[in-house]
């Protein structure tokens, strides 16, 4: 078992000769919120998947939750994820994805409609609980996914740029569920190009180009450590470091 | 009204055109289909033109007592076919069609009107055209006549353009219905069930003309007839010169009416508050306080959850099942029969057993991987196994599928002249094949799983089993089917060929059936199961 809340070790996906993530060497512990950065198309998306053991690296190896992902049944125990896309089926209600999904998981009946209630109230939509997710707009789908993905109380949560397509109010209160979610010890994995969520929350931040992690530090040491001499935003490191990168 | 621009008008047509051979053209099966619709193309064509020859012959020939009185029923049957082509195509699937928004943020809704009505009429002149052309001077050439072969030629040309305009004002204006009521709304999946066994009923009972001829009766008295008039005014067959340019003249007043009423149309849909269909679901008629706690009481809670979802999904999209009723064409000619002769063929309550086994396998199980959609990277996420995934759509589907075998060979089976013991064969072949075909499916649509949506009508895509699912699962439980089918409607002159009691034959063929049936499915829920929990994206 490891420690940590998620573990890489020289983690390596390649499709054909084409390099998706290269000798990833990640170490999250519990309890934090890991902003997870990159230009489109750098690798982020194929990191996640195969920490959610959707996909299997080429070579390398990595833990989450302490359990290696080889090992789906108990991996999966552990995460909630959230896509890009809201996984959810559209002819269905709001409530009956979450009973479908917690019944998945096998959660009690009654504790899942408590779950489902409170969280749904938390997060506006205790109102359109019954409606179908068809007739329900990007930002509600946006919320139902999220949570879908932390229904089950998991204690490493992965998502995929969870405040896309949300009002600053729901996109509040996102992060303050994410907030909430790492002072209950849970892990947060959030990968976004919302710099600003992540400068808010992230206990540290990675930079990921070109399938390799070119930076990786505390929001406030990443900021210092920019070359303007002064202390910039994140955004100023984020272009600074890919545009080294870029040019090397 | 104002004219549309013309450039806009071609520039649209042409870009609508462009992207619809590209779609074609990147389908493989809608290629496989074009060159079978090019043969019947071909033989349309030469039917035209070998029919045209014999008209014009017994035109000019006066061999015809009535020559006016058949062109005026043509007449209506020219404008009728592109009205109705036209009018679905339209109400299907043109009325809201890609780009859309962007199209009328930048032209007026008119061009894209006149656009969308061009693209439609060089459609249907290049998928229709030459056979009409070919058989227009065909006529003439019977008769002898160039000015005949001209003037057939005008008369056609201009009522197939009022056919497509009228066809089009129609679709827009059903458009308008569908998407304005409430009733429509809210109804919209039992009303296409309701018209679609109502056209089935008429085709399969040989009655479609008893609604189209009251149509063409009174479209071939109205002034449509006048193009008759037109065609044949060369001819010596007594046509009325004042009809003929009434006709003539009345062509462009006529379509340039009729386009001013389709876009006037198409902008009341386009700009129009739509009426909406049921989005809520209050908790009451939720299946979680009702139907599942009896019907699914007692499975694992992700089994539960899985053939709840299931139902949940087939009742609210009741259209993605449809292609469960494909097979149900090939029995049309067999239910026929028995509606007609007032006694069921000893072979329909066999096909009855092995469609309601293919149905209630096909129904849930033969896509079970790619039908999760954009849900299944969550759903192996979650600690679901393969087998309670699996169990949870099969039982979805014999929950049914089941019940509803037994009862329907069973009925069919003691109305037929089937004898007792076969009778009862066949009731045991519909109550234990449908989970071996439910098994077979899982296996055959794990094996050639499809994650695409797929057209299932013009206006409505949906994820459905591949090809090659829907082919494996129906050949190989054909193929298990066929000793219980045969030793069923064949017993006899099998028993006399082998030399064994008849009675033997049915139940052997039966036994066999069901062993063979069990052994495919065993192996095939045991890959299904596999592909699941081994499932990578």
């Amino acid at each position: 078992m490891s420690s940590q809340a998620i573990e890489t070790a020289a983690l390596t996906k390649r499709y054909g000769d084409t390099v998706a993530v290269e000798n990833l060497e990640l170490w999250i512990p519990q309890g934090s919120v890991y902003g997870f950065l990159g230009p489109n198309g750098a690798g982020k998306t194929t990191t996640m998947r195969m920490l959610t053991t959707l996909i299997e690296p080429t070579s390398g190896s990595a833990t989450v939750a302490g359990h290696s992902i080889e090992n789906r049944n108990e991996v999966v125990e552990h995460i909630g994820y959230l896509p890009e896309e809201p996984p959810l089926h559209e002819e269905l209600t709001g409530r009956e994805q979450m009973e479908y999904i917690a019944g998945l998981r096998d959660i009690p009946d009654d504790e899942a409609a408590a779950r489902i209630d409170d969280l749904f109230e938390r997060f506006d939509l205790d109102e359109d609980a019954d409606k179908r997710i068809s007739a329900y707009s990007k930002g509600m789908k946006q919320k139902a996914g999220i949570v879908q993905a932390i229904l089950h109380e998991p204690s490493v949560v992965f998502l995929d740029e969870p405040t896309s397509g949300l009002d600053p109010r729901a996109a509040r209160t996102v992060r303050d569920t994410i907030s909430s979610l790492a002072e209950e010890d849970a892990t947060v994995f959030l990968s976004t190009h919302i710099l600003p969520v992540v400068d808010e929350l992230a206990d540290r931040v990675g930079v990921l180009y070109d399938g390799s992690l070119v930076t990786e530090g505390a929001p406030e040491d990443l900021k210092t450590r920019a070359e303007t001499g002064e202390e910039g935003t994140l955004e100023d490191v984020f272009l600074e470091v890919t545009r080294e990168v870029g040019e090397v | 009204m104002a004219l549309p621009d013309p450039r806009h008008v071609r520039d649209i047509a042409e870009t609508e055109l462009r992207r619809r051979w590209r779609s074609t053209r990147d389908n493989r099966v809608q290629v496989a289909a074009l060159a079978l619709v090019s043969v019947f193309y071909l033989l349309a064509a030469g039917i035209g033109v070998v029919g045209g020859l014999a008209a014009g012959r017994a035109l000019s020939a006066g061999d015809v007592e009535t020559p006016l009185r058949y062109a005026r029923y043509g007449a209506a049957a020219a404008l009728v076919f592109p009205a109705f082509i036209i009018g679905f195509r339209t109400a299907a699937r043109l009325g809201s069609f890609d780009a859309l928004d962007g199209l009328l943020t930048t032209v007026p809704h008119r061009d894209l009107a006149g656009g969308l009505l061009a693209a439609e009429g060089i459609w249907f002149a290049v998928s229709f055209g030459l056979p009409a052309i070919l058989a227009a001077l065909a006529v003439g050439f019977g008769a002898g006549s160039p000015a005949l072969a001209a003037t057939v030629l005008l008369a056609l040309g201009a009522i197939a353009l009022l056919g497509v305009t009228a066809g089009f004002a129609l679709g827009f204006a059903a458009r308008n219905v569908m998407a304005r009521s409430e009733f429509v709304a809210r109804h919209r999946t039992a009303l296409g069930a309701l018209l679609f066994v109502g056209y089935m009923a008429l085709v399969g009972s040989g009655n479609i003309n008893t609604v189209l001829q009251p149509v063409l009766e009174a479209v071939r008295a109205s002034p449509v007839g006048w193009f008759a008039d037109l065609a044949l005014f060369p001819a010596d067959v007594a046509a009325v010169p004042a009809l003929a340019a009434a006709a003539l003249v009345g062509t462009p007043i006529l379509g340039a009416a009729l386009f001013g009423a389709s876009a006037w149309l198409a902008g009341r849909y386009w700009y129009g508050d739509h009426a909406r269909g049921p989005t809520g679901e209050t908790r009451s008629r939720r299946f979680v306080g009702g139907l599942d706690i009896h019907v699914f009481d007692g499975l694992p809670r992700p089994t539960a959850a899985v053939a709840r979802k299931s139902w949940l999904r087939a009742i609210r999209a009741p259209i993605k099942l449809v292609y469960v009723a494909y097979p149900l064409f090939f029995l049309v000619g067999y239910l026929s029969q028995a509606f007609e002769a007032g006694e069921v063929p000893v072979g329909l309550p066999p096909l009855l057993a092995l469609y309601g086994a293919w149905a209630t396998g096909a129904a849930f199980t033969l896509n079970p991987l790619g039908d999760e959609g954009a849900v299944m990277p969550v759903t192996v996420t979650t600690p679901v196994t393969g087998r309670q995934f699996l169990s949870g759509l099969l039982v979805a589907g014999l929950v049914v599928g089941t019940p509803l075998s037994v009862l329907v060979a069973g009925v069919a089976a003691a109305l037929s002249d089937l004898g007792a013991a076969a009778a009862a064969v066949t009731v045991a072949v519909a109550l234990f094949l449908p989970p071996l075909a439910a098994g077979l499916a899982a296996g055959a649509g794990s094996l050639f799983p499809k994650f695409e949506t797929s057209n299932i009508t013009r206006s409505r895509e949906a994820i459905v089993p591949s090809l090659y699912a829907f082919a494996l699962y129906s050949l190989v439980l054909g193929l298990a089917w066929l000793p219980a089918g045969l030793g069923t409607m064949a017993a006899d002159p099998l028993g006399d060929a082998i030399g064994v009691d008849p009675l033997a034959v049915t139940v052997g063929g039966a036994a066999l059936t069901l062993l063979a049936g069990a052994a495919v499915a065993l192996v095939a829920t045991r890959h299904a199961v596999g592909r699941f929990d081994g499932f990578r994206l």
